[in-house]
């Protein structure tokens, strides 16, 4: 079991935003993680990454919880907003600084970059200038390669497909897929963008006022239907 | 646009700060701090005359002294301008898009420039020799055009100051810093992300030229006999000295970092970056000392006291200072204004430091008092290399403690 969730809650100004009683995420799995504005999936994602203190409740990571052990970190990646960037870092900088503490060569690092040459399109490696002079597209492009770069074994991705134009999101989209299929990393990725969500998704799980009320693992035209449904878009 | 909208905005956005009673509080700190830098100025500018024959020649008219003194103070206020005084125009960028409002900011902020203290500083220093010498040698319509010259030559110069640094609002890169070395180790990565970010924040980079100024003051106070002989003055003074750089900067501790927390707390081994920044410190504080040693004149005693002195510093001041991530609740704006600097510094942190100072120093001054010079270097020699023999379960201790906490860091580290 690569994710267990126990009885998780969030409560800010006396209102739950997150109340997930059961959630168990298999090696492998790519879950989508849909939701309408403050269905509480970034709330999900930083309990997942110790980011915030849970009200109750556990998260286990690899059967050890993780707010009492570090290990976690060790094969976990994330980027949730621009609070993992280093600004006064380059691209190229904030890359090997990342690739450096999980232990990744050099090597390996011009390797993973040159995958994504398409995806930078000429405007990040290699640049002379600082991330916080990047506009926001490019940073969140930064974000995302930085969070895979360190070849994460669980890696979470908040509304990744976000200031993207539309060639980019299809590159992404299609990289992480094919990095859950070759390398079979476990993958949470909370997306407003449906489509992509169901091209790639594994899983699918809906978040209405932090609890899952659907939680598929049948990604098809049923479900795809059913979803248009509730977010009105038929 | 009206101008009084700008005012009216300025209010609010200050009334409406999530942390207006802080700000409130540092306000009322310069305030006071200002009251009294302006006393001292005025008392200083008292003796001008006195001074200026040191600096000319006995027959030099008033006027001429005037005018050459302030010609240099204008051009140290320059520098002090160019260094310090807040002059961010990006604030405005977004009132750009509202009708007829370029013209409205640019008189709002020649307005805000009239009252603005870095304006008025010189005319207080210079106050009493107008009134005093130029004023009766050569009347009060003299005395006036003079004191209104320097007041609209510091505001020209404030201007000049804003147009530059509007030009480089863009951060550019600095290839000379750039300091694209990629260490596998990761010690060595949390060593360089700080250099790095000493380097190219502007604030940090001020807190560097402090240290310069104060290290220079330092070595030039050091060739007073009296400094040089007393143990205790020596002590506090060469201490200072030697912990200045890891104080200026572990006062922002955790708050530096703050921008990029969350990333650094998903990240392994995050904990190596106190080890990373304790390393940086130690080559400046060995470096100081290694001036020291040539500066002043070589005995075996003075060695060995210097040598003392520099373990205690490292050891014990040094890695004490490090508690201050314990009380590391603001974030610190890298890219901000000076102001924000002020502002966004957890004073506490500050306090902290100092107090670590204060302890440890204080420390040896009883020991020496109730002992002797010998018992107290032997003391800080031994308590030194302990520190220094075991900073890593330090470290280890402080972040244990810092740990359980993080969450309410985090939550106000992401305001």
């Amino acid at each position: 079991m690569e994710i267990e969730i126990q009885n998780l809650t969030k409560i800010y100004n006396k209102q739950t935003v997150l109340d997930i009683s059961d959630l168990q995420i298999q090696k492998g799995e790519l879950v989508g993680l849909i939701g309408n504005n403050g269905a509480g999936k970034t709330t999900l994602l930083r309990l997942l990454t110790d980011l915030i203190k849970a009200d109750s409740g556990i998260v286990f990571s690899r059967n050890k919880k993780i707010n009492k052990t570090e290990e976690w970190k060790l094969y976990t990646s994330a980027y949730i907003d621009a609070g993992f960037l280093i600004e006064f870092l380059t691209p190229d900088e904030y890359f090997h600084f990342t690739a450096s503490n999980y232990k990744i060569s050099k090597y390996e690092v011009e390797t993973i970059l040159g995958r994504f040459s398409d995806f930078m399109n000429d405007e990040i490696a290699g640049k002379q200038k600082y991330i916080r002079d990047f506009s926001t597209g490019n940073k969140q492009k930064i974000g995302i390669i930085g969070a895979i770069i360190s070849k994460p074994e669980i890696l979470f991705l908040d509304e990744p497909f976000n200031f993207l134009d539309p060639s980019s999101q299809y590159f992404i989209s299609n990289y992480l897929y094919e990095l859950n299929k070759r390398s079979g990393t476990t993958m949470i990725i909370s997306s407003h963008n449906l489509e992509c969500i169901f091209n790639i998704s594994s899983r699918i799980l809906l978040l209405e006022k932090g609890k899952i009320i659907k939680d598929s693992s049948s990604v098809n035209q049923d479900l795809k239907e059913e979803l248009e449904n509730y977010f009105k878009l038929q | 646009m009206k101008i009084r909208t700008l005012f009216l905005l300025n209010w609010k956005s200050f009334v409406r700060n999530p942390l207006v009673e802080q700000e409130v509080t540092i306000r009322f700190v310069i305030g006071v701090s200002v009251i009294s830098l302006f006393s001292l100025l005025y008392i200083l500018g008292l003796f001008l005359g006195q001074w200026a024959t040191v600096l000319f020649s006995d027959e030099a008219s008033p006027l001429k002294i005037f005018v050459y003194s302030a010609l240099l103070l204008l051009a140290v206020d320059f520098v002090l301008k160019f260094l310090f005084k807040k002059c961010d125009n990006s604030q405005y960028t977004n009132f750009l898009r509202f009708y007829n409002s370029r013209k409205s900011i640019t008189i709002y902020i020649a307005l805000m420039e009239l009252v603005n203290f870095w304006n008025y500083y010189l005319l207080i220093f210079f106050f009493s020799y107008l009134k005093n010498i130029i004023y009766p040698n050569y009347g009060l319509l003299t005395g006036i055009t003079l004191l209104f010259a320097l007041y609209l030559t510091q505001i020209l110069i404030s201007y000049r100051i804003r147009k530059i640094k509007s030009n480089r609002a863009e951060i550019k890169f600095i290839s000379g810093f750039s300091l694209n070395l990629f260490p596998e180790s990761i010690l060595s990565n949390y060593l360089l992300l700080n250099v790095k970010m000493m380097i190219r924040s502007p604030r940090l980079r001020q807190q560097l030229f402090v240290y310069l100024l104060s290290a220079a003051a330092y070595l030039y106070f050091i060739q007073n006999k009296m400094l040089a002989d007393s143990f205790l003055i020596q002590l506090v003074f060469t201490s200072f000295f030697f912990a200045s750089f890891p104080m200026l900067f572990n006062q922002f501790l955790f708050s530096a970092e703050a921008s990029f927390f969350d990333y650094l707390m998903i990240s392994p081994n995050f904990n190596k970056i106190l080890t990373a920044k304790f390393i940086l410190y130690l080559p400046i504080q060995v470096f100081s000392f290694l001036v020291l040693l040539i500066v002043l004149p070589f005995t075996w005693e003075a060695f060995i006291k210097l040598t003392a002195i520099l373990f205690y510093n490292i050891g014990v001041i040094t890695l004490l200072s490090f508690c201050c991530i314990l009380f590391a609740n603001t974030k610190m704006d890298l890219f901000g204004s000076f102001y924000k600097l002020l502002a966004n510094t957890q004073s506490l942190q500050a306090l902290i430091v100092l107090f670590v100072f204060t302890l440890s120093i204080s420390l040896v001054i009883l020991i020496t008092l109730l002992f002797s010079s010998h018992v107290a270097i032997c003391f800080m020699m031994i308590s030194g290399g302990i520190f220094i023999l075991f900073n890593r379960s330090w470290f280890n201790y402080l972040y244990k403690c810092f740990y359980p906490n993080k969450y309410e860091k985090m939550e106000i580290f992401r305001i």
